[in-house]
């Protein structure tokens, strides 16, 4: 048996009918105070829909974007499965190829030894420092940023300073 | 671009692409993130009232979603799952925050059957010319309403006023009767309405 | 054992022809770095060494934390996100590459503003550091390394 309290609710929304709805409306002991309360549960629906509404998601993008290399993190661990496989597929390793492999992998060392060691010529070095091509800054966003390009001979670091971007609070330094 | 799709068309596209999760395609889940990011965040804001904690529980819910995937059996629509998630989430998140509505939460024990339809159960507030009222501030004036309310019961008439959840669907998604839903329909309302009335007359 | 010295000649001349293929996609870390002084500083983080002398005398900074970063591969006409944290990413137009170094079109966003756009040869020998906005007490830097 439902409470009045169901009942109500079910009368305000109109879900109910026939011989319910009947003895529920017959029971109520003001049906004009009763209904303008409806009115008003009504108009109160329309209020929060129309204030409330969709609020909307900025940078919608970034949001999926986030998401998706949370995602990637948490399927970086191996499962139990996959390592059973490893396991039993070790088992072709047997002592000749263990051996042939090991003959293979000294010849690469030695052969790529070989070759950095002919390729790093103290000539063939980039001789290039990072080059600041153009940078912009929204003017409608930070009006007075100003941009300069410094190169700090220290460990060839080529900075572009700004200068005027809005100040942040704290908040945003989070990972 | 999502192309129009009649409502059986969309349900096996959607079933589609939850096998496809299941699968472990996180393309597909890509595809239900980008279908419900926003009305997820906004059911969250409309209950916590804070853009950076409903953005963090908004991803919390679809991680928490893609984890559990393989547990959706389909008996509900995925979108009333993903709102179980969130609600359960969200709710969680409100407790340890030790947010509470003013009002009591709803007591099986209670009997009621004697409360008058038209009484009122809070004093009615000063009303203010809605004339001078800022769209700002009558935002401002529901968001303090909804905060009176304790947690359940803000999830429900978010879900039934502004989501336009069957009962079903909301006792569903917070793990209650659909009794339950009806009887904290009833005491939300009933608050809001006596915070509200001076507003909402007057349009 | 008889087929091994074939094996092996056939997998060195593999290993020649592949090497300078193999460097040509070269690994670029970036971060986005919160520089600040504190009374009790934190070690620098380990993909910053290289680099800690001129950080802390350029900017004045005695601590760099990283709250976000990546590591990748940058192919020509490749768009992609690079370093991102909670409120800010970095995103990547990769145009090219020539002997200078990696062209290219770098995009800082804060959350959905676009704050900064810069188009930059990257070198392999030189890292790239922007300066970002303050961040309360602190900075934020975006740090771009070929590895």
């Amino acid at each position: 048996m439902k409470r009045f309290e169901e009942k109500w609710t079910a009368w305000l929304d109109g879900q109910l009918s026939g011989r319910e709805l009947a003895e529920f409306e017959a029971s109520l002991p003001d049906k004009a105070a009763a209904e303008a309360e409806k009115t008003g549960a009504r108009k109160l629906r329309q209020l929060l829909k129309d204030q409330l509404g969709v609020r909307a998601l900025t940078n919608e993008e970034f949001f999926s974007h986030q998401i998706h290399e949370r995602i990637a993190q948490e399927s970086g661990d191996v499962s139990p499965a996959s390592g059973r496989h490893r396991i039993e597929s070790s088992t072709w390793w047997t002592i000749p190829r263990l051996l042939s492999a090991g003959t293979v992998s000294v010849a690469v060392f030695l052969v790529c030894t070989v070759l950095l060691m002919h390729e790093k010529k103290p000539t063939e070095e980039s001789q290039y420092l990072t080059q600041i091509l153009n940078a912009r800054v929204d003017p409608v966003i930070s009006p007075n940023a100003t941009v300069s390009i410094f190169e700090v001979k220290q460990d060839r670091v080529t900075v572009l300073w700004t200068e005027g971007l809005q100040s942040l609070p704290a908040d945003y330094a989070a990972k | 671009m999502q192309t129009e799709a009649t409502p059986a068309q969309a349900d096996v596209s959607e079933f589609d692409l939850v096998r496809r999760c299941q699968a472990g395609d996180t393309e597909a889940f890509d595809e239900l993130v980008t279908r419900y990011r926003t009305r997820v965040f906004s059911m969250i804001y409309n209950m916590v009232h804070s853009e950076q904690d409903a953005w963090d529980l908004a991803q919390d819910s679809f991680l928490k979603a893609w984890k559990s995937i393989k547990r959706f059996r389909g008996r509900s629509s995925f979108y009333t799952w993903i709102y179980r998630i969130v609600m359960n989430v969200t709710i969680d998140w409100l407790r340890k925050k030790h947010v509470k509505g003013a009002g009591a939460e709803f007591d099986d024990a209670t009997q009621l059957r004697q409360v008058d339809p038209a009484s009122k159960t809070v004093p009615k507030t000063e009303p203010l010319p809605y004339e001078m009222m800022q769209r700002d501030e009558i935002r401002a004036r529901i968001e303090q309403a909804i905060a009176q309310l304790s947690p359940q019961q803000r999830a429900v008439i978010l879900m039934k006023e502004l989501e336009d959840m069957q009962y079903h669907e909301i006792a569903e998604a917070l793990g209650c009767s659909i009794g339950t839903v009806m009887s904290r329909l009833f005491y939300a309302r009933k608050k809001l309405q006596n915070l509200l009335r001076d507003v909402y007359e007057k349009i | 054992m008889g087929r091994s010295p074939a094996y092996v000649i056939a997998v060195v001349a593999l290993i020649i022809s592949a090497t300078p293929a193999l460097q040509a996609a070269q690994t670029v870390w970036s971060g986005l770095v919160i520089a600040e002084n504190v009374a009790q500083p934190q070690p620098i983080p380990p993909e910053l060494t290289r680099i800690e002398g001129s950080l802390k005398a350029f900017f004045g900074y005695n601590q760099f934390q990283v709250i976000g970063q990546s590591q990748k591969k940058l192919k020509t006409g490749q768009e992609d996100w690079l370093a991102t944290s909670k409120f800010f990413g970095l995103y990547v137009d990769a145009r090219g590459e020539s002997e200078a170094g990696y062209v290219l079109n770098l995009k800082l966003y804060k959350e959905k503003e676009l704050l900064l756009e810069t188009d930059a040869k990257l070198s392999k020998r030189s890292p790239l550091v922007i300066k970002g906005p303050q961040v309360g007490g602190g900075q934020l830097l975006l740090v771009l390394i070929v590895q």
